[in-house]
C-alpha cells in the first residue's frame, strides 16, 4: 500500500522522536529572525509620517493576528484528519496547538487595544477586526474548554474536533457579518495593514516577523507535541524505550 | 537613546505592546516545556507501576 | 434486534402491521410527534424559557428607564439577547432524557441515519421553544414601545433566527453530551458561532421598528438557517456517536 510510509511517518514513537530533532531547526532561526524584525522595526524603520512611531505596534500585532488565525485552521484541519482517518498524532498537533493559537490571539487583542489608545483615543473601538479577533478567542476559550471537561482523552479529541471544523466552517460568516455589522454603524478604521505603498524599510522588518513568528509557532507546536504524544500512548513499549534510557 | 526610548512621545503603549507579545512568547516555551515534563514524569510513574505488578 | 424492532420499542406505532421498513420521512415524523406528546407530559421545561425571556425584557426598563421613547432604542437589541438567551436555556434538555436512558444509543444502533432523526429532533425543539419565542417577541416588543407595524418584522426575524438558533444549539447540545454540568460550556460553546443571526436579526428588527424595509436582512437569516440544516445535523450526529461510544 502507498499509505504505508504516510502511517509510518504519523507513529507516535516517530513522531515524538523526529519532533525533538526538529523542534531546535524552528527555534534557533525563529529567535535570529524575531531579533533581527525588532531591532529593524523598532530602529531601522522610518516613523510613520501618519501615525508616528506609533504605528511600530504593527511589528508584534500583525504576526500575532496571522498566528490566532492559521493556528486556528490548523487545528480544525489536524482534528479533521483525525477524525476521519482517526489518527491520534493529528489531534495530538490539535491539542498542542490550541494554547498557542489562544495565546497569541489574547497578544493580538492586547497590542490591538494599545494601538487604538493613540490612534483612537480609547482602548476599545468595536472596530471589525478586534470584534472578529474577540469573537476568535471565545472560539479558543470554547474549544479548549470543551477538552478540559472530558476525562477521556480519546473522547476529548474526537469531541472537540468536530467542535473545531464547525468553527472553522463559521469564522468566515462571523468574519463577514461583523465586517457587515460594522459598516452598518461607520465605525473608524484607523488600522491599516500591509499598505501597497509602505516602503521597503518598513515592509521588510513587517515580513521579517511574520516568517519569525509562524517559525516560533512551529517550534513550541513540535515541543508540546512530543508530550501531548506520550500522554496519548501510555502503555506502550516505545515510551519504556525513550524514557526508560 | 533617550528618543529611541520615547517613540516619539508613543512610548506608553509601543513598549507594552512588546512586552505583551515577548511574554506571550516566553509563556508558550515555558508551558511547552512544562507540559513535555509532567508528560514525562507521569509516564515514568506509569512505567514504575508497571514493573511493580 | 433488527432495525425495525428497536424503532418499533422506542417510536411506538413504527411499521406495525407492515412487514416493510418505515420510510425515513414516516421515521422522523414519528420522532417528532413522540418528542412533542413526552415535552407536552412536563410542560415545565416549556414554560420555563418563556418566563425567562419575559424576565430578561422587564430588566431592561427597571435598569435603564421606563420611557418607551428611549426603550425603542435599545428594544432589538434586548429581544435579540433576551431571545438567544433564553433559547440556549432549554437547550440542555434537548438530548439528555435520551441519553440517560439510553433511547439515543438505540437510535444510533437502529441503522437508520442519526442525521435524520437529530434533524427531527431539532424540529421538534424548534416546535417547542424556538417558535413560542417568536411568538412572544412581539408581544415583548410592544412592551418596550416598539410601534405596532413593526411586529410583522419582529415576528418573522425571531422565527427565523431561532431556527438557526436550535440547528446551533443541537450541535451544542451533542458535543457536550457526555459533560456533567454543561450549562456554562454549551453556552460558551453556542454563543460566539450565534453572533451572525445576533447580527442579521437585530438588523432586521432595528429596520422594521424604524419602519424601513427589511426584507434583505430577513433573507440573510433564512439563508443562515438553511446552511444550517444541511450542515448542523451532520455535525450534531458525529458528535453525538463519539459520546455514545
Amino acid at each position: 500500500m502507498a499509505w504505508t510510509w504516510f502511517h509510518r511517518l504519523a507513529s507516535p514513537p516517530h513522531v515524538y522522536r523526529t519532533a525533538g530533532r526538529l523542534a531546535p531547526w524552528f527555534a534557533w532561526p525563529a529567535a535570529i529572525l524575531i531579533i533581527a524584525g525588532l531591532v529593524g522595526g523598532l530602529w531601522l524603520a522610518p516613523p510613520d509620517y501618519q501615525q508616528g512611531d506609533a504605528y511600530r505596534i504593527m511589528y508584534v500585532h500583525a504576526p500575532s493576528a496571522w498566528l490566532s488565525l492559521m493556528v486556528y485552521t490548523i487545528m480544525a484541519v489536524a482534528g479533521g484528519i483525525g477524525l476521519i482517518w482517526r489518527m491520534k498524532v493529528a489531534h495530538a498537533v490539535a491539542a498542542a496547538a490550541a494554547p498557542i493559537g489562544a495565546s497569541f490571539t489574547f497578544a493580538t487583542l492586547v497590542t490591538g487595544s494599545l494601538w487604538g489608545k493613540p490612534m483612537w483615543g480609547t482602548y476599545w473601538q468595536w472596530d471589525p477586526r478586534l470584534t472578529s479577533e474577540l469573537l476568535l478567542f471565545f472560539l479558543y476559550l470554547g474549544y479548549m474548554g470543551l477538552r478540559a471537561a472530558f476525562e477521556d482523552l480519546q473522547r476529548a479529541d474526537r469531541v472537540s474536533a468536530v467542535l473545531a471544523v464547525v468553527g472553522v466552517v463559521n469564522v468566515p460568516i462571523i468574519h463577514y457579518s461583523v465586517v457587515w455589522w460594522n459598516s452598518l454603524h461607520q465605525g473608524p478604521s484607523v488600522m491599516y495593514l500591509g499598505k501597497p505603498t509602505m516602503p521597503p524599510s518598513m515592509l521588510v522588518p513587517l515580513l521579517i516577523m511574520f516568517l519569525g513568528f509562524t517559525l516560533f509557532f512551529g517550534a513550541v507546536l513540535l515541543m508540546r507535541l512530543r508530550g501531548e504524544v506520550l500522554n496519548r500512548e501510555r502503555t506502550a513499549r516505545w515510551v519504556a524505550e525513550e524514557i526508560g534510557a | 537613546m533617550m528618543r529611541f526610548l520615547d517613540m516619539g512621545g508613543y512610548y506608553p503603549w509601543v513598549w507594552p505592546a512588546y512586552v505583551v507579545t515577548l511574554g506571550v512568547m516566553g509563556l508558550n516555551i515555558y508551558w511547552a516545556k512544562r507540559l513535555l515534563a509532567r508528560a514525562r514524569r507521569a509516564a515514568v510513574r506509569r512505567l514504575q507501576m508497571q514493573e511493580e505488578q | 434486534m433488527s432495525d425495525t424492532n428497536v424503532l418499533r420499542a422506542t417510536l411506538p406505532g413504527v411499521g406495525v402491521g407492515r412487514g416493510s421498513a418505515p420510510s425515513a420521512l414516516a421515521v422522523a415524523r414519528l420522532m417528532l410527534e413522540r418528542d412533542l406528546r413526552l415535552a407536552f407530559r412536563k410542560s415545565s421545561q416549556l414554560v420555563q424559557p418563556l418566563a425567562f425571556f419575559a424576565m430578561v425584557t422587564t430588566l431592561f426598563p427597571l435598569a435603564i428607564t421606563p420611557e418607551l421613547s428611549r426603550l425603542r432604542h435599545i428594544a432589538s437589541g434586548v429581544l435579540w439577547a433576551g431571545a438567544l438567551l433564553a433559547s440556549l436555556l432549554a437547550l440542555e434538555f434537548l438530548f439528555r432524557d435520551d441519553a440517560q436512558d439510553g433511547t439515543l444509543e438505540q437510535y444510533a444502533l437502529s441503522g437508520r441515519a442519526l442525521t435524520g432523526l437529530l434533524s427531527a429532533k431539532t424540529a421538534a425543539h424548534w416546535l417547542l421553544t424556538g417558535l413560542p419565542l417568536a411568538l412572544m417577541a412581539p408581544l415583548a416588543g410592544v412592551a418596550l414601545g416598539v410601534p405596532t407595524g413593526a411586529l410583522p418584522g419582529i415576528l418573522a426575524s425571531v422565527t427565523l433566527g431561532t431556527v438557526t438558533m436550535s440547528l446551533l444549539g443541537a450541535v451544542g447540545a451533542a458535543l457536550t453530551l457526555g459533560v456533567r454540568r454543561a450549562g456554562a460550556l454549551l453556552s460558551l460553546l453556542t454563543l460566539p458561532l450565534a453572533i451572525p443571526v445576533l447580527i442579521f436579526g437585530a438588523h432586521a428588527t432595528q429596520l422594521a421598528i424604524r419602519g424601513e424595509p427589511y426584507g434583505a436582512s430577513l433573507t440573510l437569516l433564512a439563508a443562515l438557517a438553511v446552511f444550517g440544516m444541511t450542515l448542523a445535523p451532520l455535525a450534531a450526529a458525529a458528535a453525538v456517536r463519539i459520546n455514545l461510544e
